[in-house]
């Protein structure tokens, strides 16, 4: 599942465990273009690694709001040396 | 006088014979044996000499002898005691070298076991936090239902817009 737009637009790549329903995607969409506030590319995919939750990638920047991400965040907090 | 039954010639015969054998006891007698007794008696004074001399440089030889031995005994002291002084500090940095060794050692076993200790604890929380996210892994992959994925869904695409 994914969506191209032009190419010198921001690229955003949306990742879940399961697919995002069509409401999902706007309410994401209009959310993401509010706070960018500039022309953005979607691009959705599943990805049943991450567990649960949304990956979120915009350019560089990575909102993790997976639960694998949060899992990494409690091992991180169980075992900090690595 | 030749009243008194003297003759004059006979009485000079024998003063002459007298005055002879006085001169010939002096001079062939008595002073041969005066000279034999003073020079036995400066033989006898040199001897006494010799001797006082002798006993005065005994006591001078003593005195020296007595004067190098006490200096000797001082220096014999002094090199004793220098040679004292030089082992017991010998003896002290040693101690002090030894003590210090053995302090680092101590300190780098310590430093060492403290190192392992840390290392083994460390070790030990990943393994705990390897297990429990594996097991939360599976946990989670076989429990969460279609309502709870919805729900994680919603709640980070409220977040998103919160976030900005």
């Amino acid at each position: 599942m994914s969506e191209e737009r032009e190419s010198t637009s921001l690229a955003v790549k949306v990742s879940s465990a399961v697919p995002l329903t069509k409401e999902e995607q706007e309410a994401l969409r209009e959310k993401l273009q509010t706070r960018f506030g500039q022309d953005l590319s979607f691009r959705f995919e599943v990805e049943p690694s991450i567990l649960g939750g949304v990956l979120l990638r915009v350019g560089d920047d990575v909102i993790d709001g997976s639960v694998q991400g949060k899992l990494e965040t409690l091992r991180q907090t169980l075992a900090p040396s690595r | 006088m030749e009243q008194f039954g003297l003759n004059l010639w006979q009485l000079l015969w024998q003063a002459v014979a007298f005055g002879l054998l006085v001169f010939l006891l002096v001079n062939f007698l008595f002073r041969p044996f005066l000279k034999t007794l003073d020079k036995r008696s400066a033989k006898l004074q040199e001897g006494f000499d010799n001797a006082e001399e002798l006993k005065q440089q005994l006591a001078r030889t003593e005195g020296e002898f007595d004067r190098r031995m006490a200096e000797a005994e001082k220096r014999s002291q002094a090199v004793l005691a220098q040679a004292t002084e030089i082992g017991e500090k010998a003896r002290e940095e040693t101690l002090a070298e030894a003590r210090e060794e053995a302090a680092r050692l101590i300190e780098g076993a310590r430093e060492e076991i403290a190192s392992e200790r840390e290392q083994a604890m460390a070790d030990v929380r990943e393994q705990v936090a390897d297990l429990s996210v594996l097991i939360a892994q599976q946990l989670i992959g076989k429990t969460l239902d279609e309502k709870t994925h919805r729900r994680l869904i919603q709640e980070f695409i409220a977040e998103v817009g919160d976030l900005g």
